[in-house]
C-alpha cells in the first residue's frame, strides 16, 4: 500500500538524468544522420541540376553547330584538327561558309560560278552570318562563334591563332576540351588503316589529287564530307563527353 | 502493479521522437524522390522534344525525296510557281496542283496514316517553286566548250513530328538540265530512210552513214528537212538554234546503197573537190576530209556553206562541213549507247516505281491514264529486252496504245504543260517498231533504243527525240520538235542535281 502511494506521488516526476542523456544522444544522432542525409541529398540535387543544365547546354550547342555544319558549302580553315599532332592545350577552330539564305552568295559575296541572271546578293546579315568560325580557347574554357564578316573586321582564325578574338561565347563555360575529326567519303583512300573511315590524314598521305603529303589539313579540306564534333565538359569533377557526326550536305 | 506502470509510461513518452525521426526521414526521401522525378520528367520532356525535332527533320527529308521523285516524273512546264527575287513567295496559291501551291501544298503522312496532315500526325508538306525557268537555248549553248542550259527550282518541305513543336522546314535548290546526248534523231551505226522521211525543226545525228538524203527544197522521197523558202534554207533546229541538218560521221549519201562512191554511193562531200555542197549547205560529214588517219579541220571561207547562219547569240554556223566523232562527242554530247548505264538504271528504277516496267502494250492506256491523274505526267516505259520471257521479239507500239492525253498537235508555246513519255527498249538485241498515224495528234516522246533497231514501215508521226543504235525507216515517217517539247522536256531525261540544302527558318514553321 505504501509503495502504491509512492508511485502515485511520483507520477508527475520528469525523466531521470540517464533517460535525458540517452534521449539527447539518440536525438543528436538522429539529427546528425538527418542533416547529413540532407546535405548529401542537397549535393546530389545540386549536381543533378548542374548536369542537367550541362546536358541541355551541350545539346543546344551541338545542335547549333551540327545544323550550321550540315549546311556548310565549304570548310575554309581547320585549326588543330584530330590526329597525332592534336594539341589539347591549343586553340581549336573550324571556319565554314554556308549559304543560309539561298542566294548563292556568302554574306553578300557571290559564290564562284554564280548565275549572272540571279537577283543581287543579300548583304551581310549579322543575325545570320554565313562565314563563321567555331573556336575553342582552352585558357578560358570557352567555345566561341565568330562572325568573320562583322564590322570592325576580325582576323580569321589560322594555325598561329592563340585565342578566339572577336568571338561570342557559345556556351556558358565549363568546356574542358573540343576536338574536331575530319572525314571523307572517298573510300578508295581508306588504306591506313582500312577501317571504313577515310580520315584527312589518309587523304594527305595519298597525295595528288586529294592531298599534298605535308602532314597538315589544308588542300584536303576540298574532299572533307563529314566532321565529328567532340565536346568535353567538366563541372565539379564530373566529366561529360558529347560526340556527334555531321555530314556536310552542300560540299561538292 | 508498479512495474507494469513503469513499463507503460516509457513507451508512451518516446513515441514523439520516433515520429519525428520518421517524418524527417520521409522528408529527406521525399525531397530526393521529388528532385529525381522532376529531373527525370524534365529530361524526358527535353529528350522527347529533341526526338520530335529529329523526326520532323526526317519527315522534311522524306518530303524532299518525294519532290525529287515528282520532278523526275513530271514536265518542267507544270512548275508554274515563280520564286520572287529578294523576298518570300507570294502568290502560287491558285494552282489546283498542290506541288506548286504554297498555301495548299502536297501533304503526305509518314506514320502509316492516309490523307493530309492532321493534329499529332507525322507528315510533311511540300511544294516546289521556280527560281530560274529552264530555257533550252541559253547563252552558254554555243560557247566553246558548250555549256548546259538549266533551270533552277526550290523544294520547300516542312516536316512535322507528332503535335510539335518540332516542325522543321527545308529549302533545297535543285538544278535540272537535259541529260547529255544529241537531242534530235540519232542513230549510232546508220540512218536509212527509204520512204518519205521528214524531219521538222530537228537534226539528224549518226556515227555512221546516212543514206538517201534528198533535196529539201524539192518534193520527192528520201530524207528531207522542213524547208523555209523565205529564208532559203532548212527550218531551224529548235534545240540547237541553227538550221536543221544531217550530221554524219560516216558520210552522207544521196543513194540508198552506200556512202562510198566506189561502192555505188553518191556522197554529198568528197575530199578535195566537194567540200561545200550548196544543195546541202548545213550538212556535215567526214566525206570531205583530207583523209585518214587525222582529217585536218578546214574552213570553207567564201563558200556558200561558210557562216551561212548567225545564231541568236551572234555565233555563226557552219564554219566547216567536216564532221568527226570528236565533234559528235564534244559539241553534241554523244557517248556510246546514248546514256550511261547508271542513267539507264535510273530510268529502269523510275519505270519500276511507276509500274511501267515491261508493261504489256494492252495495259499502256489505262496505266498512263492513272499515272497522269496522280500527277505523273511524264512517265517512263521501259522494256528490258534481255529478258527472253517478257520479250520474245521487237517491242511493237502503235499510236492507239496511248491515251489521248499523251497525244497532241504541234505547239509553239514554251509555257505548255502537255504530257509526254520516255520510251526505253534496252538490254538485248531486240528493237522497237512503232506505227503511228499520219495526222495529228502525235505522240510526244523521248525514245531510246540503244541496243537494237528502231524500225517503221508504215505511217508514224512523233514529236520529240530519238536515240537508237540503228534507224531503218520505210513509208511516210515524220519527226517533229516544237517549242513545247524543247522547253518542257520529259522529266526522266533531265539530270537533277541538288545544289543547296538548307534549313529555312525565315518564318515560323509551326
Amino acid at each position: 500500500m505504501k509503495r502504491l502511494t509512492e508511485v502515485q506521488t511520483d507520477k508527475d516526476a520528469g525523466f531521470t538524468l540517464v533517460e535525458m542523456l540517452i534521449s539527447m544522444v539518440v536525438v543528436f544522432v538522429l539529427l546528425a544522420v538527418t542533416f547529413s542525409a540532407l546535405k548529401v541529398s542537397s549535393g546530389v540535387v545540386k549536381t543533378s541540376n548542374e548536369l542537367h543544365d550541362l546536358n541541355e547546354e551541350a545539346r543546344q550547342a551541338l545542335n547549333r553547330m551540327a545544323r550550321d555544319l550540315r549546311q556548310a558549302s565549304s570548310v575554309v580553315t581547320a585549326v588543330n584538327p584530330d590526329g597525332p599532332t592534336f594539341n589539347s592545350n591549343g586553340v581549336v577552330g573550324i571556319r565554314i561558309q554556308a549559304d543560309f539564305d539561298g542566294d548563292s552568295c556568302i554574306g553578300g559575296v557571290a559564290l564562284p560560278g554564280r548565275d549572272t541572271t540571279l537577283p543581287p546578293c543579300f548583304t551581310h546579315n549579322s543575325g545570320n552570318p554565313e562565314d563563321i568560325t567555331y573556336c575553342f580557347e582552352p585558357t578560358t574554357r570557352q567555345l566561341y562563334v565568330i562572325d568573320n564578316q562583322v564590322t570592325p573586321a576580325v582576323t580569321p582564325i589560322s594555325a598561329t591563332s592563340t585565342n578566339c578574338s572577336g568571338g561570342q561565347p557559345l556556351l556558358a563555360g565549363n568546356v574542358s576540351a573540343f576536338k574536331v575529326e575530319y572525314r571523307s567519303n572517298n573510300y578508295r583512300y581508306d588504306i591506313n588503316p582500312s577501317d571504313g573511315v577515310t580520315t584527312w590524314r589518309e587523304l594527305d598521305e595519298a597525295g595528288n589529287p586529294v592531298g599534298n603529303v605535308n602532314g597538315l589539313l589544308d588542300v584536303e579540306l576540298a574532299n572533307i564530307d563529314s566532321v565529328v564534333l567532340n565536346v568535353t565538359m567538366n563541372i565539379d569533377n564530373h566529366l561529360q563527353v558529347y560526340r556527334t557526326q555531321v555530314d556536310l550536305r552542300n560540299t561538292s | 502493479m508498479t512495474e507494469n506502470a513503469m513499463r507503460c509510461r516509457n513507451p508512451r513518452d518516446d513515441r514523439g521522437i520516433a515520429m519525428l525521426a520518421v517524418i524527417l526521414v520521409i522528408a529527406v526521401v521525399g525531397a530526393l524522390t521529388l528532385t529525381a522525378t522532376a529531373l527525370t520528367v524534365n529530361n524526358l520532356g527535353n529528350s522527347g522534344r529533341d526526338r520530335q525535332s529529329l523526326g520532323a527533320l526526317s519527315s522534311s527529308e522524306a518530303g524532299v525525296a518525294q519532290a525529287l521523285q515528282y520532278l523526275r516524273g513530271t514536265t518542267l512546264g507544270s512548275l508554274t510557281c515563280l520564286e520572287p527575287p529578294g523576298g518570300p513567295v507570294s502568290g502560287c496559291t491558285t494552282s489546283p496542283n498542290p506541288w506548286v501551291n504554297s498555301t495548299s501544298p502536297k501533304q503526305i503522312r509518314v506514320d502509316g496514316g492516309t490523307g493530309a496532315c492532321v493534329l499529332s500526325s507525322d507528315c510533311f508538306k511540300v511544294w516546289i517553286s521556280t527560281v530560274k525557268p529552264y530555257v533550252p537555248n541559253c547563252a552558254a549553248r554555243h560557247a566553246s566548250p558548250p555549256g548546259q542550259c538549266y533551270g533552277k527550282y526550290r523544294i520547300h518541305s516542312t516536316g512535322v513530328a507528332g503535335s510539335g513543336p518540332g516542325a522543321r522546314r527545308l529549302a533545297v535548290d535543285v538544278q535540272m538540265q537535259p541529260l547529255s546526248y544529241p537531242l534530235g534523231v540519232f542513230s549510232e551505226t546508220s540512218f536509212s530512210g527509204n520512204g518519205n522521211v521528214g524531219l521538222h525543226y530537228e537534226s539528224i545525228f549518226t556515227g555512221g552513214c546516212m543514206y538517201n538524203r534528198q533535196n529539201d527544197a524539192a518534193s520527192g522521197s528520201g530524207v528531207q528537212f522542213s524547208y523555209d523558202a523565205a529564208a532559203g534554207r532548212t527550218a531551224l533546229d529548235l534545240f540547237y538554234d541553227q538550221p536543221a541538218a544531217a550530221h554524219a560521221v560516216g558520210g552522207i549519201s544521196t543513194s540508198n546503197k552506200s556512202c562510198i562512191s566506189s561502192a555505188g554511193g553518191a556522197p554529198i562531200h568528197q575530199a578535195g573537190t566537194t567540200r561545200c555542197n550548196a544543195m546541202f549547205r548545213f550538212d556535215q560529214d567526214s566525206g570531205a576530209s583530207a583523209g585518214p588517219p587525222s582529217p585536218a579541220k578546214f574552213t570553207l571561207t567564201d563558200s556558200p556553206c561558210y557562216n551561212a547562219y548567225v545564231r541568236s547569240d551572234g555565233s555563226v554556223y557552219p564554219t566547216t562541213s567536216l564532221f568527226t566523232q570528236q565533234d559528235l562527242t564534244s559539241t553534241y554530247g554523244y557517248r556510246p549507247r546514248g546514256l550511261t548505264d547508271a542513267q539507264y538504271d535510273q530510268l529502269r528504277s523510275t519505270a519500276q516505281a511507276e509500274g511501267t516496267y515491261n508493261l504489256a502494250t494492252s495495259a499502256i492506256n489505262a496505266t498512263l491514264t492513272s499515272l497522269a491523274a496522280a500527277g505523273i505526267t511524264s512517265p517512263v516505259l521501259y522494256w528490258d529486252t534481255s529478258d527472253p520471257v517478257t520479250t520474245t521479239g521487237d517491242v511493237s507500239l502503235k499510236g492507239s496504245d496511248f491515251p489521248s492525253s499523251f497525244l497532241r498537235g504541234l505547239d509553239s508555246s514554251g509555257g505548255c504543260t502537255s504530257n509526254n513519255v520516255t520510251i526505253v527498249v534496252a538490254g538485248g538485241s531486240k528493237g522497237l517498231s512503232y506505227q503511228g498515224g499520219n495526222s495529228s495528234p502525235y505522240l510526244a516522246a523521248a525514245i531510246f533504243v540503244p541496243d537494237g533497231t528502231l524500225t517503221g514501215t508504215g505511217g508514224r508521226n512523233t514529236i520529240g527525240t530519238v536515240y537508237a543504235k540503228t534507224i531503218d525507216f520505210g513509208g511516210n515517217i515524220d519527226f517533229y520538235l516544237d517549242q513545247c517539247f524543247t522547253s518542257n522536256p520529259p522529266g526522266a531525261t533531265l539530270e537533277v542535281q541538288v545544289t543547296n540544302w538548307r534549313e529555312d527558318d525565315g518564318t515560323d514553321v509551326n
